[in-house]
């Protein structure tokens, strides 16, 4: 589906150098990395009552969930005795 | 002046002559075996291509300099140091951890406009036994076109996230360093003869891999 | 241990992988040549767009009015169980897919989630709340699904 070079317009190019990294820079920084801070707000009838601090919520939160190990390869590896950098 | 957090790292920075977002200094706070990578801020940064650029400059710079990096999001800011430190302490563990999982390995991003049609016949009557509910979860959460390059990219992967929005899928792969050019490769290699269309790049700091969950 | 400084550090930048791709040479700012349609374009930056937008929403915020606190409440509470089943799915999924499940418990646990699918669908249904209002953002802790 690649079309030549030339017969793609000045603008199409220029998105494709800044637009798709700039991508990359949103969704990393914006969307992933560790989230320390956060906030929660509880209300009645509009009036907001309850005001929390998420990083409590957080802590919590890694005794809670799962902490697996994502790396499924190295579990199998690692029952069949080998060791991964 | 509230504390802004850049990164969480176990050690090995090195001299921060590093500025911020905001053009502040960079300094570091260690809880255990957890450091902080932070600038004192008046207010949060706010989130604009220029400060983006920034960012990632500063996560790319710690990153040279220390095998096992933790980004943080950006516009992390706690209202002081102590608060911080009471943060580090309670999930110091866990991060700690994190931070071992994420040593001397670098984050490859693969998306996908996923279009084909899943070549797997469906699963007949998901409904009719657990398992066959199961499988078919499993399925719906998977991107074919993923399933065809994995195979050949397994030997350099040691941990996987996908995420689905909109029409965009994206496979973020957790890779050693030294890893990273020979995935380049079998990717490239694999995204030819699968007849799929993929963006990559990196290589990034473990973002996608610094959650708990 | 020493840590090695990088001498050179190569960041690839996006590039297109597919037929007729020209090879890259490392280290360099790959512009395009083969590169990404319109289309494709318009998907990725429509994406960025999302992630902004997510990333822009005010702090996480309950609201209950007084005339439909009923409902509220139930919005609430099955949104948390939402998140948990969809937790409990992927966890499964992951653990069914690594190996590390008995055929016994993979079809125990498929009746099991297909169950909690069930009710959880009913009761919304009983408080008039559709699939979509279930999706409630949960800030950042909600794109863990």
């Amino acid at each position: 589906m690649a079309r030549p070079t030339s017969a793609r317009t000045p603008a199409e190019r220029v998105l494709e150098t800044s637009d798709a990294s700039l991508l990359d820079l949103v969704d990393n920084a914006l969307s992933k990395g560790v989230v320390l801070t956060g906030d929660l707000t509880l209300a009645l009838a509009q009036v907001d009552l309850v005001y929390a601090r998420l990083s409590l919520l957080l802590c919590a939160a890694d005794r809670v969930l799962p902490q697996e190990d994502p790396d499924v390869v190295v579990r199998r590896r690692a029952r069949r005795g080998a060791r991964r950098p | 002046m509230s504390v802004c957090v850049y990164a969480l790292s176990a050690g090995g920075v090195g001299r921060l002559a590093l500025t911020g977002v905001t053009g502040e200094r960079l300094r570091r706070i260690r809880v255990g075996a957890v450091e902080a990578v932070v600038g004192d801020v008046a207010r949060r940064p706010r989130p604009t291509e220029a400060n983006l650029r920034r960012y990632d400059r500063i996560l790319t710079s710690l990153w040279a300099r220390t095998p096992a990096l933790l980004p943080v999001r950006f516009g992390a800011v706690l209202p002081d140091r102590a608060d911080l430190e009471r943060v580090l302490e309670a999930r110091h563990d866990t991060l700690s951890q994190r931070l071992a999982s994420v040593r001397n390995r670098a984050q490859m991003t693969v998306r996908i406009l996923p279009g084909t049609k899943d070549p797997r016949s469906p699963i007949p009557d998901p409904r009719s036994s657990g398992t066959s509910y199961l499988r078919a979860r499993a399925r719906a959460s998977d991107v074919p076109e993923f399933a065809r390059v994995r195979p050949a990219l397994r030997r350099w992967v040691r941990a996987e996230r996908v995420e689905t929005r909109g029409n965009v899928a994206t496979m973020y792969h957790l890779v050693p360093r030294s890893g990273v050019q020979p995935y380049r490769r079998a990717i490239a290699r694999a995204a030819r003869q699968a007849d799929v269309r993929l963006l990559v790049s990196g290589p990034w700091p473990a973002y996608a891999f610094a959650g708990s969950w | 241990m020493a840590v090695k400084r990088r001498a050179v550090r190569s960041k690839s930048r996006p590039s297109k992988k597919g037929p007729g791709a020209p090879a890259r040479r490392r280290g360099r700012i790959v512009a395009k040549a083969g590169g990404l349609t319109v289309t494709e374009v318009a998907e990725l930056t429509e994406l960025r767009r999302q992630l902004e937008r997510a990333a822009g929403r005010s702090p996480l915020r309950w609201n209950a009015d007084p005339d439909k606190v009923r409902r509220s409440v139930a919005q609430l509470v099955l949104t948390l169980v939402e998140f948990i089943r969809r937790l409990l799915e992927r966890q499964a999924v992951r653990r069914m897919e690594g190996g590390t499940l008995t055929k016994r418990e993979v079809e125990d646990i498929g009746r099991a989630l297909m169950q909690l699918e069930d009710t959880v669908g009913e009761m919304a249904e009983l408080f008039g709340i559709s699939p979509e209002d279930l999706n409630l953002d949960l800030g950042p802790i909600g794109r863990l699904i």
